[in-house]
């Protein structure tokens, strides 16, 4: 952990497929992950590569850009301000599914709480009143049920599936 | 991608926690067995802090067929409703039934989870009310109620309607002590 006065500090971390990262330290200590590994070992050389061997490249630049964006907002005393929403909305707006599916896998496994909340909300919402196929599809998971079981499941919540957006 | 299927549970949880409709919940619990276990450990809670349906009077007094109207979808779901015999009373989504000899309970009509609670006429709200409940039903009949909200996980506030008024009953019941007793 950097000290104060001392120069800022970078941190290197190592994704799944091969490329290094250099982040300034605020925001790497934004993961879980990365700040548990420099607290168990705190003699850790400045130039130790971080291996994350379940993170790949495009969502990692994709996580770095929002905490980066969060630590600044967070030493502006902006955090909860509207310029934050608007960020997010801006963020998000570009993301496929596919991609969203990427962040917050990486999210998870990186363990950052502030990019998980706002990434549960934003499924959350791409989810709403959309029919089962829908979100079977979206989260590509098979179905297991027997026809059977599917069927008494739909029959008790036969209502509840009135009205939904098929796509 | 099969990843997804090793989302944790938390992850999951904290998706879920993020819907506002049942309707939502109910497509969540089908998307496959394990999905569904989550969204069935999840649904009393989520179903606490859903947004209120009306309950629409029956088109025939004898009818077991209760209207809910969405305020969010603007459409209206039709319930078989056996177990609520008589009149209703609704709290936080939750319906208070009534029978006699004035056993309360509470049933949510689209999970049908029950909750026993206490003998209405053993709870001081409903002495200090002045009169019967019986007289209060009769009176209105046809009311729509919607539930109130509490911030409390176990306290479960009812709104009623006394005197052409609405108002909450001074003490509320302590759902924890009554799934419990």
């Amino acid at each position: 952990m950097s000290k104060l006065g001392q120069a800022k500090r970078i941190i290197f971390l190592k994704t799944a497929d091969g490329q290094l990262f250099e982040v300034d330290e605020p925001v790497a200590m934004e993961f879980e992950i990365v700040k548990s590994f420099f607290d168990e070992n705190e003699d850790a050389a400045d130039d130790t590569v971080v291996p994350l061997p379940n993170v790949s490249a495009e969502p990692l630049a994709g996580i770095i850009e929002f905490c980066k964006a969060h630590v600044e907002f967070r030493a502006n005393g902006a955090a909860g301000k509207d310029e934050v929403k608007k960020f997010n909305a801006e963020y998000i707006k570009e993301k496929s599914n596919e991609q969203l599916k990427e962040l917050i896998l990486a999210a998870n496994y990186l363990n950052i709480k502030e990019m998980l909340d706002f990434l549960t909300e934003t499924i959350a919402n791409r989810l709403k009143n959309k029919s089962v196929e829908y979100v079977r599809a979206f989260f590509g998971i098979e179905n297991d049920f027997t026809p059977q079981e599917e069927e008494a499941v739909r029959k008790e919540y036969e209502w509840a599936f009135e009205g939904v957006d098929e796509d | 991608m099969g990843a997804w299927l090793k989302l944790n549970e938390d992850l999951l949880i904290q998706i879920i926690k993020q819907l506002t409709l049942y309707e939502d919940l109910s497509a969540f619990g089908l998307v496959c067995t394990s999905w569904l276990s989550v969204a069935v450990m999840e649904q009393l809670r989520f179903i606490s802090k859903l947004t209120p349906w009306l309950i629409l009077s029956p088109e025939k007094p004898t009818t077991y067929r209760q209207g809910f109207y969405s305020f969010l979808k603007n459409m209206t779901h039709q319930v078989m409703l056996l177990e609520a015999e008589g009149k209703c009373f609704s709290s936080r989504g939750w319906i208070l039934t009534l029978s006699k000899p004035w056993h309360m309970v509470l049933l949510h009509p689209f999970s049908r989870r029950q909750i026993k609670l206490l003998n209405m006429t053993t709870k001081k709200c409903f002495e200090s009310n002045r009169g019967h409940p019986i007289r209060f039903i009769k009176t209105y009949p046809n009311l729509p109620i919607l539930h109130g909200e509490s911030e409390e996980e176990d306290v479960l506030p009812i709104l009623h309607a006394n005197n052409n008024t609405s108002g909450d009953i001074d003490n509320d019941i302590d759902l924890e002590n009554d799934m419990n007793g």
